[in-house]
């Protein structure tokens, strides 16, 4: 066999390999951009892709319908700017917890389509949905703590599940736990705090990890007033810091208190965009 | 997920048995009551077959021979029925020695063997077939030999027993199936039962970012843990309850053989052991799984 035939041969061959590693290497490096997005504000991300100004959250023609057939969502376009604080406001079954489910990939629009970060979530890998929900906090109403972990092991998941060495995590935890002010109820189940103090562990759990985006649905729904005015005035400091904020609520008090983008939702539309006050 | 990450999984199940007291617990008295009943059952279907084997193999086939043949056609005879596919031994029986050992047979009355003037017996042989099955076949060809009288093998009798055991295996065999699927069954609600009352706690984990292993992996660390527990408590109360009563039952039922502990040990230990976990794993898997769908 001549030489100008096993040369070329051979080349191929390790043609063929280099190409199987270069696309694997290239999506190890798109899964490593993602990942570091953890760290990094996305806010700063978009002002180094040329300085223009992306929306965090971008929302064209999303329907989404309830499982009895009604309509949840009709039709919502709505774009969020990095660093916002926005109230989504209305009455109870307008919308707003089902518009915060779309946004953390809970459920899935009927039609339309939901971009963070410039990526639509609507197909997702289940790897890169666990990547979506590493980059948003979620805060509820009713809290949703695990029950059978103390108040350390259930801020300390958050960064377990995210694979942060020990030592880390034995030194952010009660960090954070002492900014909120429950750093003496870290070795307290659930069930033993008071209402407020377990929306700060919640709190504490959705902003453990510094994601840049926070969504909370009706986060004071069962705190008393001063309590909510508390827990408002960490999140307007955890908002200063650069982290976009979406919070369902239907308190006026709390939406007239902050000047604030409020978005009002009626039976599933979009009713109104504007800044300050409760509008309707 | 990191290799790392198992410092933060490994502890899971323990903690989470402590935290949980009465779900464990409800957990592993199921799988020891569930595991229990099959080894105790095991344990009858393994009497029992080491009963049948003893009764099938105790019978013998046995070849009376005509009187006036000489040494040589005697010979041939007893090497053509040794040379039968089957046949382990073949016994040259004399008509003394048949005598004698009936004589043995009426005991007491052995008078009556006294009062025979002539030995009424004719030579035989006794031939033992190294599998119960093949002595049907055996008794057939031997009866078609030249210088055979007749042929003797409990006729009737015979067929009814074995007939009777193969269906008491059957029906043990049965039994043990429908045993093992009922643990299966019992055990794998259990589990989905104490999954279901977490269910609130692996939303959350899905909340904060946790990839799937790093949900489930716990979980089917802690169905592996309580099903292990339960295992081994099954296991030890199942051969210490044997043990004590086998003394007991050996002294009050002559009749019958019992297999001995040492040779059950084993087979009992890894099975109740090895399925337990097996279960365990599988159940718990099975069961997080339809709460953890991305």
């Amino acid at each position: 066999m001549s030489l100008n035939i096993v040369i070329p041969a051979i080349y191929g061959i390790f043609y063929g390999f280099f190409q199987k590693f270069h696309s694997l290497f290239s999506k190890f490096e798109k899964d490593l951009c993602f990942k570091r997005r953890k760290k990094i504000k996305l806010s700063i991300i978009y002002q180094l892709k040329g300085g223009v100004a992306h929306p965090v959250i971008h929302l064209a023609n999303v329907s989404k319908s309830y499982e009895n057939g009604k309509m949840a969502l009709r039709d919502i376009n709505l774009n969020i700017e990095a660093g916002e604080f926005i109230f989504l406001t209305g009455q109870s079954g307008a919308g707003k917890s089902t518009l915060i489910k779309l946004l953390f990939r809970e459920v899935l629009p009927d039609s339309g389509q939901i971009f963070i970060a410039n990526r639509s979530i609507i197909r997702l890998s289940r790897k890169d949905t666990v990547l979506l929900r590493r980059n948003t906090g979620v805060v509820f109403q009713d809290f949703r703590l695990m029950e059978n972990k103390t108040v350390f092991e259930n801020v300390a998941f958050a960064l377990k599940a995210l694979e942060y060495p020990w030592p880390e995590v034995q030194r952010r935890v009660p960090e954070l736990l002492e900014v909120l002010g429950i750093d003496d109820r870290a070795q307290a189940f659930p069930r033993q705090l008071s209402g407020g103090e377990q929306q700060r562990v919640a709190l504490a759990r959705a902003i453990i990890n510094n994601p840049p985006i926070l969504l909370a649905d009706e986060p004071t729904g069962n705190l008393d007033p001063d309590t909510s005015d508390e827990l408002m005035d960490i999140f307007r400091q955890i908002n200063e810091q650069g982290t976009t904020i979406v919070m369902a609520t239907h308190d006026k008090r709390i939406v007239n208190n902050l000047n604030n983008r409020v978005l009002a939702l009626r039976k599933g539309e979009l009713i109104g965009d504007h800044v300050g006050g409760w509008l309707l | 997920m990191k290799m790392s990450s198992m410092r933060y999984i490994l502890p899971e199940p323990f903690i989470s048995m402590k935290r949980n007291p009465l779900m464990s617990l409800a957990a592993i008295i199921t799988v020891v009551i569930t595991l229990s009943l099959c080894g105790i059952f095991y344990l009858l279907i393994m009497n029992i077959d080491a009963n049948a084997t003893m009764m099938e193999s105790a019978v013998e086939i046995k070849v009376f021979i005509e009187d006036d043949i000489d040494q040589a056609a005697m010979d041939e005879l007893s090497a053509a029925v040794k040379d039968l596919p089957g046949v382990l031994e073949v016994r040259y029986v004399s008509r003394e020695d048949g005598l004698a050992s009936m004589a043995g047979k009426f005991g007491d009355s052995s008078e009556i063997v006294k009062a025979v003037d002539e030995n009424p017996l004719p030579n035989s042989y006794t031939v033992k077939a190294d599998d119960p099955d093949k002595v049907i076949p055996i008794a057939k060809a031997v009866e078609k030999m030249d210088h055979v009288q007749v042929v003797r093998y409990g006729q009737g009798a015979v067929e009814n027993l074995f007939s009777m055991l193969a269906w008491i295996r059957t029906i043990g065999l049965g039994i043990m199936v429908l045993l093992s699927l009922s643990a299966v069954i019992l055990i794998a609600l259990n589990i989905r039962l104490t999954v279901f009352a977490r269910r609130a706690e692996l939303q959350v984990m899905k909340y904060v970012g946790a990839s799937n292993t790093f949900i489930v992996l716990p979980f089917i660390l802690e169905g592996i843990l309580l099903s292990f527990i339960g295992a081994a408590i099954a296991v030890g109360l199942v051969l210490w309850s044997y043990n004590s009563i086998l003394a007991y039952m050996m002294e009050s039922l002559l009749f019958l053989s019992f297999v001995d502990v040492g040779t059950v040990m084993l087979p009992v230990t890894v099975g109740m052991l090895g399925g337990g976990i097996v279960l365990g794993a599988i159940g718990s898997a099975i069961a997080v799984r339809r709460f953890v769908r991305v």
